[in-house]
């Protein structure tokens, strides 16, 4: 008993010393650094543990990034390098685990509305949700591709092709059938933009999505054929008319065909092809147009 | 063939040991940790506490196969039971084999329980997560795996035998299994990296190729991921080609095994 006493003694001396200790103790640097991880180091060294290691790295990637949401209410700043090495360790990740969802849902969704100024990182991202994608079949990774693309990139063909695989999944919200063909439509693709509504239009069986469908395909139609005018009045004049009311004028046209969305043709100068003022999007002052 | 009263002995000698009862309260407390990591990780949290339990689930059944089948094999030795057994009409090999069975028996059913406590867990955390994408789990899925897991248990329990008869330290043969184990996980990926670097002589090429086609390959049995994605389908030829490896190497091993226990001085 006596011995005991001593032990627990002994032990209650040694506290002051180990907190003093504590206290001086050299300390690391509070901002935890974005370390480079390497696949085959992570491999070796955690053998039959591959996908415990890359939901491990993922709470890291998400601890370094919400980290400072928690404790400042701001959102850490990142350098481009340390940016760079997120994405390659997401890279990482999906080496040891392919199917595992989240890290590039992550990447997608968050990462990329952050290095958007920087085309090859954003390049980097599209392609591991490309590669992602080869594994997982989720509507979402061809869905953030393409977004990438169309919209920090400005690329809207590519855009709208993987916006098109997206569509086709299981899942995918039927919005993504109709901002296809817009965005090849956009782009000055109108011949692609009628032929995948078309073809949407063949698939589809929701009632509502049919009916917005056949105003797309309407408007497309109606955009296609005054784009052919327009080239014809080209050709015969040798410049671009200033409004379409010329090609009426001229007996090109009979009338300006009326736009399904409620908005008004013209022609944009630069290209000297025409386009909708409503975007093909329903415009709100005239919910009627319906 | 007297192979059936040393299995049954050493079935109901095992099922008695500490480390029976002490892994499987173990893994219940796994279980738990796994529970709690999957709360820190954004989005699947389902994925990450399977991803765990299943990893425990394979280690913890690779760690009772090493210890039962090199313990046990060593305290008849130490404990001068094996006297007792060989003076009876039992054989060399039949003492062996026999051993081996009452292993494979063990391992059944330590993997058996370790199913029903690591699916039961699975299935609670799953009902207990609210996920957006709600994750599927399915317990043919989870079965399978315990199946590959049970097989690889066999193996190591093989290799603990032979270990257990070579070695004449208790503490080198468990080290060596559990060397061996590991070794057997990672031939796969080191011959990945070793034969697509340009750094690496063609002599070390060859000695990993080497090793890669003789050591035993345990991550064949790895397949706790086809659990955890429903999008990952193995063949069924994967099945048979690993069962057929499976039962021809462990033959190999427990021939060699029986050839040296013959020949040792007890």
């Amino acid at each position: 008993m006596k011995r005991l006493f001593a032990a627990f003694l002994l032990v209650v001396l040694a506290v002051p010393f180990m907190v003093e200790a504590d206290k001086i103790k050299p300390c690391f640097n509070k901002v935890m650094p974005v370390l480079p991880y390497s696949y085959k180091q992570v491999t070796l060294s955690s053998p039959g543990f591959r996908s415990p290691v890359a939901d491990l790295l993922f709470i890291n990637l998400c601890y370094l990034t919400g980290n400072d949401v928690f404790n400042n209410w701001k959102e850490r700043k990142f350098t481009k390098e340390e940016w760079s090495r997120l994405i390659d360790n997401v890279s990482v990740i999906e080496r040891l685990d392919p199917y595992y969802f989240d890290p590039l849902y992550y990447l997608g969704a968050y990462v990329s509305w952050k290095v958007y100024k920087n085309k090859r990182l954003l390049l980097k991202i599209n392609s591991l949700l490309i590669k992602g994608s080869r594994y997982i079949k989720d509507w979402r990774l061809p869905f953030l591709v393409g977004f990438n693309y169309f919209y920090f990139l400005n690329d809207k063909i590519r855009g709208a092709k993987y916006l098109e695989e997206a569509s086709g999944m299981k899942g995918a919200p039927s919005y993504l059938k109709l901002l296809v063909p817009r965005l090849y439509a956009e782009s000055g693709k109108i011949d692609f933009a009628i032929a995948v509504t078309y073809e949407e239009l063949n698939k589809t069986k929701e009632k509502p999505v049919k009916e917005e469908l056949e105003r797309r395909l309407r408007a497309l139609l109606a955009i296609k054929r005054l784009n052919e005018a327009l080239s014809v009045y080209r050709r015969r004049y040798g410049r671009c008319p200033s409004n379409l009311q010329e090609l009426v004028r001229v007996g090109m046209l009979r009338s300006i065909p009326k736009e399904p969305y409620g908005g008004r043709f013209f022609i944009r100068k630069g290209t000297c092809t025409v386009w909708t003022t409503s975007d093909l999007r329903p415009v709100k002052s005239t919910p009627s147009s319906r | 063939m007297n192979v059936l009263p040393v299995a049954r002995l050493t079935f109901k000698e095992l099922l008695k040991e500490k480390s029976f009862i002490g892994l499987l309260t173990g893994e219940v407390f796994l279980l738990f940790i796994s529970k709690l990591i999957s709360n820190v990780v954004a989005g699947d949290t389902v994925k990450v506490a399977m991803d765990f339990s299943l990893t425990f689930f394979f280690f913890t059944v690779a760690l009772y196969s090493i210890f039962s089948s090199i313990g046990s094999t060593f305290r008849d030795i130490s404990d001068k039971v094996i006297y007792l057994i060989l003076s009876k009409p039992i054989r060399r090999e039949d003492y062996v084999l026999g051993k081996f069975l009452g292993i494979v028996l063990a391992v059944g059913l330590f993997t058996f329980l370790s199913f029903f406590l690591v699916t039961s867990g699975i299935l609670i955390m799953s009902s207990l997560a609210h996920l957006y994408v709600p994750h599927i789990v399915i317990v043919e899925r989870i079965v399978v795996v315990s199946i590959f897991i049970f097989f690889m248990g066999v193996f190591l329990s093989a290799f603990g035998v032979l270990l257990a008869v070579f070695f004449t330290s208790q503490i080198l043969a468990i080290f060596s299994g559990i060397f061996l184990f590991l070794v057997g996980l990672e031939l796969s990926p080191v011959k990945e990296i070793v034969t697509s670097s340009k750094y690496v002589s063609p002599l070390n090429k060859l000695i990993v190729q080497v090793v890669y086609y003789l050591f035993p390959n345990f991550s064949l049995f790895d397949i706790k991921d086809y659990a955890v994605h429903l999008a990952i389908h193995i063949p069924l030829t994967y099945f048979f080609l690993v069962f057929v490896y499976f039962i021809l190497y462990v033959a190999a091993v427990l021939a060699v095994s029986t050839f040296i226990f013959d020949r040792r001085e007890l």
